[in-house]
């Protein structure tokens, strides 16, 4: 049996990191969440996701430098920016982004955006 | 000196007092109406200069024309003596009959403005004897038969001589006085000329001087009314500010707002999803699912409609962007059992647009269609999506057969904010006309109320249409 794939969720919103944890669980991922961007870089380095879903607007540290500082660290990580402004998606800072998904409560785009950027291999 | 001259002294001395009295008064008026006013009465009251009648022509820079504005006097002796007898019973002063019948513009019908209303002369007639007057400056008694030009006048004006002096003002002439004594006969001499020239001197400064009181009065209002402009400028700036901040406020309401949504939908999809359709909570859940799906949709347009648009324009295919457009609604389509039928224009080049924002405006044109179709059964409903390359532009169609616009509401239905529906944000085709406007395109429609409506975009193919 091959080990289930680890999304890493980003979002400081608690009830939606509880939502897209049950959502995402259900699909069959395996899901870690970070209420910021330190929180996340630390989960990074124990416990290293396969595809990480990042919220925008964030204290300390918004997910854009957040997404670079991963990308630094492990250029081959797909990042999902999530998040309820459309207007970053025109920032280039935003292009290295695997998917851009809009907030939604049909999280069927982002389920799909995640099947999308995952390297082709089995899953659970 | 002359015995002649000493005999005059007493009236002389009594003139200069009425010229005193009557510049007084003259003086105390800066309305050149007013002052036009008294001066005809200082020239025919009894305490006055008494002459029958006088008339006052003014100059017309302009029209380089002069031209009768004012007179005063009884139309005939039995007029007169009605006049002169009240008059006589009333003893007024001087200052009083000025103050008085300064007012008093005489009627149109009257004789006296019959005959100054037909007096009429160019300036460059320089042979006429009014137009040398105001030249050589001087005042004399005019008689009939001088030239013909005179002989014409006494015949306007009635009589075989009459008074003329021109009333200068530092400036230059401003017109002429005419007196006369039509009524009594009683003859003119020289110190009634002289009495007469002065007087028009006061006249002439008083006349200039009310012009440019009415000079500046003009200025001082042309300047309020500037000032007012710019106040009125000031508060629609003010007002476009408070409306940027609005939108500014908007946009962070709708993206706070989202976030809530999000659990609150998401959860109660969630839950749905684990719920049978027997279970009493399907139904409630569903309203929740739906509802919040309503609410994200205004939430999207409002944020749409505020962001301003970088339109970021590349070879674009428009069939594929239909296509596209199309898939997002199959899920609603299907649910409502409307037909579709599509008819894409293979020949359609690629054209420069910004395919997120002209998919957006497809989405919105869709969703209108399939909202304005009936669903209380009856007719099936339809949604035909064409594309055509006809040339210079590329035109998409999108046609309902729906409830249609009324016929009241079509010069609005792109307006902000105005909606038919009873939830919406009256968003949708205002942000459709705002991407097309954005791509030099235009948005327009077609409708029959109850048969339904054809929208169409008109997207242009111009080099550097959508840089």
């Amino acid at each position: 049996m091959t080990k289930p794939t680890k999304v890493l969720v980003v979002d400081d919103e608690e009830n939606l990191c509880l939502l897209y944890r049950e959502e995402l669980e259900s699909e069959g991922y395996r899901v870690k969440t970070a209420p910021d961007a330190i929180a996340a870089m630390r989960i990074l380095e124990e416990d290293p996701p396969d595809v990480v879903v990042m919220d925008i607007r964030m204290p300390r540290m918004d997910g854009i430098e957040a997404m670079g500082r991963m990308l630094s660290k492990r250029n081959d990580l797909p990042v999902i920016l999530n998040t309820a402004y459309s207007s970053y998606k025109d920032d280039f800072r935003s292009w290295p982004a695997s998917a851009y998904v809009i907030k939604s409560s049909d999280l069927s785009e982002l389920k799909h955006a995640i099947k999308k950027v995952l390297p082709a291999r089995p899953r659970a | 000196m002359e015995p002649a001259t000493l005999e005059g002294l007493p009236n002389r001395a009594a003139d200069l007092a009425i010229l005193c009295e009557i510049g007084d008064v003259l003086n105390s008026s800066v309305e050149l109406d007013e002052i036009l006013n008294r001066i005809l009465v200082g020239v025919t009251a009894g305490q006055g200069l008494r002459f029958n009648r006088a008339f006052l022509l003014l100059i017309h820079d302009k029209e380089r024309r002069l031209r009768g504005r004012l007179a005063i006097g009884p139309d005939n002796p039995e007029e007169a003596a009605r006049v002169w007898n009240d008059l006589d019973h009333e003893h007024l002063s001087l200052r009083e009959m000025l103050m008085t019948y300064s007012h008093q513009v005489p009627g149109s019908g009257s004789h006296v403005k019959n005959i100054v209303d037909r007096i009429d002369v160019p300036l460059d007639d320089a042979a006429h004897f009014m137009v040398r007057a105001l030249h050589q400056g001087r005042a004399r008694v005019v008689l009939r038969g001088e030239d013909e030009a005179s002989s014409r006048m006494s015949d306007v004006l009635g009589v075989d001589r009459f008074a003329l002096v021109p009333i200068l003002s530092r400036r230059g002439p401003v017109g002429i006085l005419l007196a006369d004594n039509a009524i009594t006969g009683r003859p003119i001499d020289a110190s009634d000329l002289d009495i007469l020239r002065l007087f028009a001197n006061h006249a002439g400064t008083a006349i200039e001087k009310a012009r440019l009181y009415g000079h500046i009065r003009q200025e001082k209002e042309a300047l309020e009314r500037a000032h007012r402009d710019l106040k009125n400028n000031q508060q629609m700036i003010i007002n476009l500010q408070r409306l940027s901040d609005l939108g500014e406020m908007a946009a962070r309401v709708a993206h706070e707002i989202r976030n809530p949504l999000v659990a609150i939908g998401g959860f109660a999809r969630s839950m749905l999803a684990h719920t049978g359709d027997a279970d009493p909570r399907h139904k409630p859940l569903q309203i929740i699912v739906g509802e919040v799906a309503k609410l994200e949709t205004i939430l999207q347009e409002v944020l749409d409609f505020a962001r301003p648009f970088k339109l970021n324009a590349v070879p674009t295919s428009v069939n594929s962007l239909v296509a596209a457009a199309l898939e997002m609604i199959e899920h609603e389509r299907e649910a409502l059992g409307v037909e579709l039928a599509v008819a894409l224009d293979g020949t359609c080049r690629e054209i420069p647009l910004d395919a997120d924002l002209l998919k957006i405006a497809m989405l919105n044109l869709l969703r209108n269609a399939l909202q304005s179709i009936p669903r209380d059964g009856g007719r099936r409903g339809r949604l035909s999506v064409r594309t055509r390359d006809l040339g210079s532009i590329q035109e998409v169609a999108v046609q309902d057969n729906g409830c249609g616009i009324g016929l009241d509401v079509a010069d609005r239905v792109f307006e902000p904010f105005f909606t038919t529906k009873p939830s919406g944000s009256g968003l949708g085709l205002a942000i459709v006309s705002q991407i097309l406007r954005e791509h030099r395109g235009r948005v327009r429609f077609e409708s029959r109320p109850d048969e339904g409506t054809t929208f169409y975009l008109d997207l242009p193919f111009v080099k550097g249409s959508a840089a």
